[in-house]
């Protein structure tokens, strides 16, 4: 593995041979956010199975709607907290954020991963359509709103209308929720190890069948979570819940 | 189209008798839009589609009917989903072929069917806080709506195939304060646009001030106000009252002069270039553009024996076709246009003597001049 640390961060070295891992040394604190996406823009692209580039941003103290729309196979490393919007509108990046971040962290997110050690706002992942986002703390209210793919997965407690809105993906939460979990959602189910204040009307808990345990089970690892999936109760919408017990024989049910 | 003003009682007047000579004002064929930073945005003119239904017509014909409004000089909304299915692109966002083209982005709460790419190609972003209804009234997007934009296969509809609700607020702002760090984000996503909000009437001079005043960097304030004045039944001297009074909440809450476009339902161009003398910047003309939309879907015989015909109504495929629409949207359009360009010119640049009425209660409510 190589250490590269360009003398001027707005031009990342060559690639490196094949068998290399390059790596790539930015500041928030020195850069505009345009000269950061800018930079991270000119690193080169690297064969799929190679492995990614391995992109070091310093200088994050709350700075809000940074590295947004970046579409690059490259792993990010932020070291410190993050304001609103952060990583909005992402696909392909691997990013795992050392700190807190504000509110809508991974908006819009298509794919790649989001990794926040510890808390995240209001509206984790809102309007997401694929990728993960993680958050190793906790999550404030209506995480994963109106979210059309994708997971979240939250180990700690989440706030209240988790959920509220979506219509496709999954949700993870390893604490508690808040009130009205999963309002007005459809496609979507929760899995959630704690208690939730109370669920929206129209959704209901529903047995942990052995595809969702093994899912969860995977995700779980992935995520390095200690924790069996059995211990996760399956939430749903009750429609869904209706059609997938109706389902046999049925190609396209109607929920309403 | 309507026949007769709405705004009938409103009187544009014309130079005093013993004025000589007034020169005309410009014609509004452009549309200047100062952004927070003083940067300027040129629209056409100050007209626009504010909520094109686009769902009801086949994707290909969206398409070429945005292009084609577009080219009359109306602002068109649109998301590159309502008009382009996955993998393939849109020749009314293809900025090449269409250099009249210009774009409002609607940013919904919910954001279904928005693409990153969607910040890319757009002069304008709607920030839209007035929560919509579908055809039964309801606050939710229906099926066709929703099978558009997130473009699932029918095996596998969104929510089973059924609708949506719908959001009033973005989910993601904790509140009307906090919500210049959103604008900040938006300016930031699409550098090169002019941020709107987008406001139900009901409550809007309250929630304007709150919004304006509300913001500590210029940069968080909206570069303009959109007030979807259409979902209250107001009458024609309610809706003159609400556009003089919304120009001067805006005027009265922020320091720097900022857009106030009107959503006023069905006009005429003499309506509009009223609401226009009355304070608005720009007209939503829905009503003029929701019945092409309505004869593409659902179209006379003399439409289909000119087009064709499918299962999926008017289908737009062949340039010819286009060549076809592009025609017959501008004959549709044209007369109104130039109407409202034409009155446009007549308003006195002094906004006191611009308007009167014969009507005292017209004259006494809007506090312009009692005549007769």
């Amino acid at each position: 593995m190589t250490h590269q640390r360009p003398v001027d961060p707005r031009k990342p070295s060559p690639a490196p041979a094949t068998e290399e891992v390059a790596e790539y040394y930015l500041s928030l604190a020195d850069l505009t956010e345009a000269e950061l996406r800018e930079s991270i823009a000119e690193i080169p692209a690297v064969p799929s199975d190679a492995t990614w580039p391995q992109v070091h941003v310093s200088g994050a103290s709350g700075q809000s709607s940074s590295l947004m729309r970046l579409d690059h196979s490259i792993v990010l490393h932020v070291d410190g907290n993050l304001g609103d919007y952060a990583f909005a509108h992402n696909s392909r990046v691997d990013i795992r954020l050392s700190g807190s971040v504000g509110h809508g962290v991974g908006e819009g997110m298509r794919s790649g991963s989001i990794r926040v050690r510890q808390h995240a706002g209001t509206g984790a992942g809102a309007a997401m359509v694929g990728g993960t986002l993680a958050v190793y703390g906790s999550a404030g209210p209506r995480c994963g709103a109106a979210m059309r793919g994708g997971g979240i997965f939250v180990k700690g407690d989440v706030g209240d209308e988790t959920g509220v809105g979506a219509i496709g993906g999954m949700i993870v939460i390893g604490g508690d929720a808040g009130e009205r979990l999963g309002d007005a959602m459809n496609n979507v189910t929760v899995f959630i190890r704690g208690a939730a204040a109370s669920l929206a009307a129209g959704v209901t808990e529903a047995p942990l069948r052995k595809r969702e345990q093994l899912r969860l089970g995977l995700l779980l690892i992935n995520a390095s979570i200690r924790g069996d999936a059995t211990e996760f109760r399956r939430i749903v919408p009750i429609a869904m819940l209706e059609a997938e017990e109706a389902r046999r024989g049925e190609v396209n049910p109607n929920w309403r | 189209m309507l026949n007769s003003d709405s705004l009938a009682p409103l009187c544009l007047l014309p130079p005093l008798m013993d004025n000589a000579w007034r020169r005309l004002a410009p014609p509004p064929t452009s549309h200047s839009i100062t952004r927070h930073d003083n940067s300027l945005i040129e629209l056409p003119l100050p007209l626009f589609w504010f909520d094109p239904p686009w769902h009801r017509l086949a994707i290909e014909t969206a398409d070429a009917l945005a292009a084609c409004v577009a080219q009359n000089g109306i602002t068109v909304s649109a998301l590159s989903r309502d008009l382009a299915a996955p993998g393939s692109d849109s020749a009314f966002l293809n900025a090449a072929s269409h250099p009249m083209s210009t774009r409002m982005l609607p940013y919904r709460p919910e954001r279904y069917g928005l693409l990153a790419d969607d910040f890319d190609r757009c002069v304008i972003i709607d920030l839209r806080l007035a929560v919509g209804r579908d055809d039964s009234g309801a606050h939710v997007f229906s099926k066709s709506q929703i099978q558009r934009w997130e473009a699932t296969t029918d095996a596998a509809p969104v929510a089973g195939g059924s609708w949506v609700p719908a959001m009033s607020f973005p989910p993601d702002v904790v509140s009307l304060e906090a919500l210049g760090q959103k604008i900040i984000q938006l300016r930031k996503l699409s550098p090169s646009s002019a941020i709107f909000a987008s406001l139900a009437p009901f409550r809007a001079a309250a929630e304007i001030r709150r919004l304006l005043q509300g913001q500590g960097d210029p940069e968080q304030l909206p570069d303009g106000i959109i007030v979807r004045l259409d979902q209250a039944d107001f009458t024609p001297l309610q809706l003159a009252q609400q556009t003089g009074l919304l120009r001067k909440v805006i005027d009265n809450a922020c320091p720097r002069k900022l857009q106030l476009w009107v959503v006023p339902g069905s006009i005429t161009p003499g309506d509009a270039a009223k609401l226009v003398a009355l304070g608005a910047d720009a007209v939503a003309v829905d009503h003029w553009c929701d019945d092409l939309v309505q004869e593409l879907a659902n179209p006379s015989e003399a439409t289909a024996a000119s087009f064709g015909y499918s299962s999926r109504g008017i289908v737009i495929t062949s340039e010819s076709a286009r060549k076809l629409l592009d025609g017959w949207v501008t004959d549709t359009l044209a007369p109104s246009v130039t109407r409202f360009l034409g009155l446009c010119r007549s308003i006195d640049p002094d906004p006191e003597h611009r308007l009167g009425s014969f009507d005292p209660m017209w004259a006494d409510t809007l506090r312009i001049q009692r005549l007769g």
